[in-house]
């Protein structure tokens, strides 16, 4: 396991998937507190359409999908005010569109795309010192937003109406955390890949939740949990293909770390805490 | 004599074609204690966001405070029906409360923990300060909320349906709670339920789309049958406040 390390191209991929734990924990922790993960999903498909435009266009794919991430995140934020029902709608056509969209725009594209499905089941293996950047300063930019915008966040998070009682601009608010989540996508495409990014967004912060009381340590376990399925899974998958001969892609095994570290802390809070009081048990109920 | 805390005037609001609220006028002077009654459906949480600013009226006159309801928002404290947000947020009392400052001038972090323990203390459960909001009892609950709208210190609180999900004891200890707060500042409250709150309040008033009696501290049970739009039994709780008229033969 050692000599992975030795390896550049493993050294880099090492440093992308921590790089993306800390951005899937701290917007994770808000997407999950505030039960939006299936639009995050939109947003992560969304962005897929950006994915192709760039493709076709000739312009790096990842500054693509930031564009149509944060642009589906304004247009689902402004619209989840203003329609009473029919988000969910709303959320799975641009999910499908953004597919769509990417298929057709990558189709128009001259010449073959090579690493098309890279960009659909991630491709940790092959991140470059661009991508590295990349996903450095879109920390560097979510984790100053949110430290500035921490209370008034966390505020439209738990108690919308009261947010908006005491004047702050709700819609802005939400807009912006939908925006952050795009560039969070972002940063997780590459190391999982559009279609498993919802599962490294919601699985570490929910796991996180069993554990924490207050969205600031809620973030600091997700990125814990986070960081350990991406590491964990990046050397599964070296060992595989040193050890077996088989060539088993990270993404799919770190989402499945993740998972299991999630199904093991369930079990262990229940273990924990052996008899939850009536009315959590009929709150739990209500809403899981 | 100062302008009174609320004063609506003619006011009417509609919603899809609809109207909530129709030709509302009412006139609430500074440290009453007011219950606004109304069945479900009567426009009772409507009547509040237009105090609060959220809802802007078709027609007639609002101010809160002497000032225009959004003037006023940082000086009246809110206090919504709870369970509208998700008990298992991850967040703790001490947060919750601090969230109230939100609505005024940026707090320094110590000022903001002072006046968050202040608020607790006011409502008697500052032990609970690092307490997960989801492990609080319905009562418990009640006090973070009234806590929250109480830490920047506002001139008036309005509060809907403060006891809707409390038993009738914790209600009462409830009550209590604000029938002390109401020395020191204006209370208005919506609610459906009757019983408990002719005891604690100084006026009620009658909501069914429009307002039907005046705030007063005599509920006749013809106005309570005008607002219900049914028979509804009285029960008089007597001292201290009495809200219902004494019988024909009553001293």
């Amino acid at each position: 396991m050692i000599e992975a390390l030795a390896e550049p191209f493993f050294r880099r991929a090492l440093l992308a998937a921590l790089l993306a734990s800390v951005a899937c924990g701290v917007l994770g922790t808000f997407v999950v507190a505030k039960r939006i993960t299936s639009l995050a999903g939109g947003l992560s498909h969304a962005a897929f359409g950006g994915v192709g435009l760039g493709y076709w266009l000739g312009f790096s794919p990842m500054l693509g999908a930031a564009g149509f991430g944060v642009l589906g995140g304004v247009v689902v934020g402004v619209a989840q005010r203003r329609l009473r029902s029919g988000l969910d709608t709303l959320v799975s056509t641009l999910w499908a569109a953004g597919m769509a969209l990417g298929i057709v725009f990558v189709a128009l594209a001259p010449g073959y795309a090579p690493d098309l499905l890279s960009y659909l089941f991630g491709s940790l293996l092959l991140v470059s010192w661009d991508y590295l950047w990349i996903a450095a300063g879109l920390d560097l930019l979510i984790l100053a937003v949110v430290s500035l915008l921490f209370a008034r966040l966390q505020a439209v998070c738990f108690d919308e109406e009261f947010a908006e009682v005491v004047g702050l601009p709700v819609e802005r608010l939400f807009v912006a955390l939908l925006a952050l989540t795009a560039l969070a996508v972002v940063t997780l495409i590459r190391v999982v890949g559009v279609i498993l990014v919802i599962a490294l967004l919601a699985i570490p912060a929910a796991t996180a939740r069993h554990w924490a009381h207050t969205l600031p340590r809620m973030m600091v376990l997700a990125c814990a949990v986070a960081a350990a399925s991406t590491t964990g899974g990046l050397f599964a998958s070296w060992i595989l293909s040193q050890g077996a001969g088989a060539a088993v892609p990270p993404g799919p095994l770190i989402v499945l770390l993740a998972t299991g570290i999630f199904c093991a802390s369930a079990g262990a809070r229940r273990w924990s805490r052996p008899r939850r009081r009536g009315r959590d048990l009929v709150s739990a109920a209500g809403v899981e | 004599m100062s302008a009174p805390a609320l004063e609506l005037e003619g006011v009417r609001v509609e919603r899809r074609g609809e109207t909530v609220l129709d030709d509302v006028s009412l006139r609430v002077e500074e440290s009453d204690f007011l219950a606004i009654l109304g069945p479900n459906g009567a426009g009772k949480t409507t009547l509040l966001e237009v105090i609060l600013g959220l809802v802007r009226p078709e027609r007639g006159r609002v101010r809160v405070l002497g000032e225009a309801p959004v003037r006023a928002r940082g000086r009246v404290g809110y206090v919504p029906q709870h369970a509208r947000f998700d008990p298992e947020f991850p967040i703790r009392v001490r947060e919750v409360v601090r969230m109230g400052l939100l609505g005024g001038p940026r707090a320094g972090r110590a000022d903001a923990r002072r006046r968050a323990e202040r608020a607790l203390e006011t409502v008697q459960i500052r032990e609970l300060a690092d307490r997960p909001i989801g492990a609080l009892s319905g009562g418990q609950l009640q006090r973070v909320l009234i806590a929250r709208a109480l830490v920047l210190e506002p001139r008036m609180l309005l509060l809907d349906e403060p006891t809707a999900s409390l038993d009738e004891r914790i209600g009462h200890t409830v009550w209590e709670l604000l029938e002390d707060l109401s020395r020191r500042m204006t209370v208005v409250l919506v609610s459906h339920d009757i019983g408990a709150i002719s005891r604690y309040v100084r006026s009620v008033a009658c909501l069914n789309r429009r307002l039907f009696a005046h705030p007063t501290k005599e509920l006749s049970s013809e106005i309570l049958e005008a607002t219900y739009g049914c028979p509804v039994e009285l029960l008089a709780h007597g001292q201290p406040h009495r809200v219902l008229g004494p019988h024909e033969q009553g001293r």
